[in-house]
């Protein structure tokens, strides 16, 4: 993507933002807003956020509805942005999005840590060759399957990367019940993969 | 030791989706039109705020009064006087006079102060001295804005403390000519690729339109303030590669709050006139080039002063007319080009309608 830069009255100069713009640099420029910085991060980010934000939403509209506020909640607030090295601005747009995808459900009244009711799955690890072999749509559907909370704490743990604590923190849980939830999400999950890779044979 | 979970988390965070078509320009939009919004619920906020100071400031004004003498059975202020003999029109003060009482001459709008009987007259040369000097004091306060030399006459100015004013400007000056100015040559564009051969810009008037309120702060004192829009088109022209000759299209819209003071210099019948100055600032809410939308949230400052002439319709309505000259600060970060980055000083005429209450 070619564009002309203002650097002085009717100085403009031609630079291509997509190949030499480094994150910093990115960051600066849609802080200052400029309107083609925030095109190229767009390019660059929206791909692997979508996914994310597919998984902690019902469909792909949601999901899409969700990547939208998540980038322009990052275009206003990317003054604040403070780079820490190469991938801290894509960690930042993924925490972005997580928080507004709980803050979402959470006004929605879907995020329920009851202990009642609750099933208690003795199902056995699935074989690691076995998973590697499973189709991704496959796991994402059984992922998405799962009961809200559990989702919520599996992809938060799993997927993301977030601590106990960190998820504690962002669902205002105990750290105790972030594991368990996380426990009964893994057992929930393997009995599906155990019950895919049976038929499968 | 791995996990078969970190096998899922891996998997699933290398995935890539592709977006539909077209999504960027649906995000850029939503995300445009929600920062026009609370760029303006912003703009109105500011404005009411603004408004409620300047009110704040107004408030001490609205209960003043003449003083026109402090003796006693003497009312110290013309509200007063009206309260006491429900009069609206006139009251007539025979400055010259030694003593003082108050009657009413028979008309139920004249309040007159009249001469006391000589033989009331009571008290010490010393009490005379200082009625003297408290008698003086009108005739000292001749300059006094309610005070009318020719009539003697002490009467109340209707003067409106609020004016709220809609008003349509254009430019009337360097509409075709102007060196690096309206017609510019060799310079370059920006947003045009391949201009190869001689380029030009043609800026078409800007037209502003405005909302303007104005609180009377002190007697002819006037703080006005509000928000205008204004459209800048610009047309850019350069030739191609092969020498043909290529236009196209720019059109920037932008929103501004103006403060200006306003001083009220002549009155007469249903005519009045003032003078102001003042400052602006705005910005771009909509810029749009061949298609393509440009973005500028720089904000753009400018100072201006202007004269008025207003004629009265109505009691509440009149129309007036104020030319206005403004000196437009350029900032380095604005991407655009239009007018008044290429002319900072600007001649404007503003026409429209008053509405005081």
């Amino acid at each position: 993507m070619a564009v002309f830069r203002n650097c002085g009255r009717f100085c403009y100069r031609e630079l291509d933002l997509e190949k030499e713009i480094g994150e910093k640099e990115l960051a600066l420029s849609c802080a200052k807003g400029d309107n083609m910085a925030r095109k190229v991060l767009y390019n660059r980010y929206a791909a692997r956020l979508y996914p994310l934000c597919c998984r902690y939403t019902k469909d792909s509209d949601a999901g899409k509805d969700l990547l939208h506020d998540t980038l322009i909640k990052a275009f206003d607030k990317i003054g604040g942005f403070n780079y820490r090295g190469e991938g801290s601005l894509y960690a930042w747009l993924r925490k972005i999005a997580v928080n507004m995808a709980i803050e979402r459900i959470r006004k929605e009244g879907r995020l329920s840590f009851s202990q009642l009711n609750d099933d208690i799955y003795a199902a056995e690890d699935p074989d690691i060759d076995s998973v590697k072999e499973i189709p991704l749509d496959e796991l994402l559907k059984m992922i998405s399957s799962l009961p809200e909370s559990k989702r919520m704490v599996f992809n938060l743990f799993c997927i993301e990367g977030f601590s106990h604590y960190e998820i504690s923190e962002l669902l205002g849980i105990s750290v105790n019940t972030s594991t368990s939830t996380l426990a009964k999400a893994k057992r929930l999950l393997a009995a599906m993969i155990n019950n895919y890779l049976e038929k499968m044979k | 030791m791995e996990d078969w979970t970190d096998i899922i988390g891996k998997r699933i965070k290398e995935e890539r989706k592709t977006l539909p078509p077209g999504d960027w320009d649906n995000l850029e939009r939503e995300y445009l039109a929600r920062k026009r919004s609370r760029w303006i619920y912003t703009s109105i906020i500011s404005l009411a705020a603004a408004a409620i100071a300047v009110l704040a400031v107004l408030l001490p004004y609205q209960s003043a009064d003449i003083n026109i003498i402090n003796d006693t059975g003497i009312p110290d202020t013309v509200s007063e006087l009206l309260a006491q003999y429900d009069s609206t029109e006139t009251i007539i003060y025979p400055l010259r006079k030694r003593n003082f009482t108050i009657a009413d001459q028979g008309t139920a709008d004249q309040v007159v102060i009249a001469e006391k009987p000589e033989s009331s007259t009571e008290g010490s040369i010393n009490e005379e001295k200082k009625d003297e000097a408290q008698i003086a004091r009108p005739v000292d306060n001749k300059e006094h804005p309610y005070y009318d030399n020719s009539t003697e006459e002490i009467y109340t100015r209707d003067r409106k403390k609020i004016v709220l004013s809609s008003r349509l400007g254009g430019l009337s000056s360097r509409a075709s000519s102007g060196i690096g100015g309206i017609n510019s040559s060799g310079i370059g564009i920006p947003y045009m690729l391949g201009a190869n051969g001689g380029t030009s810009i043609r800026h078409s008037i800007p037209i502003t339109f405005g909302l303007d309120i104005g609180f009377l702060i002190q007697e002819r004192f006037v703080l006005t303030s509000g928000i205008e829009a204004s459209v800048y088109k610009s047309e850019f022209s350069y030739s191609g590669d092969v020498g043909e000759s290529r236009g196209i299209e720019q059109t920037a819209w932008f929103i501004g709050i103006p403060l200006k003071l306003e001083y009220t210099v002549w009155e007469a019948d249903r005519f009045s006139s003032w003078i102001g100055a003042g400052g602006k600032a705005d910005r771009c809410i909509y810029a749009r080039l061949n298609g393509m939308d440009i973005h500028d949230d720089t904000f753009n400052w400018s100072v201006l002063a202007n004269a008025g002439i207003r004629y009265d319709l109505f009691d509440n309505i009149g129309i007036f007319l104020a030319p206005e000259v403004s000196w437009f600060f350029r900032s380095e970060n604005t991407q655009l080009l239009t007018y008044r980055t290429e002319n900072p000083l600007m001649f404007t005429v503003n026409a429209g309608v008053k509405f005081s209450f």
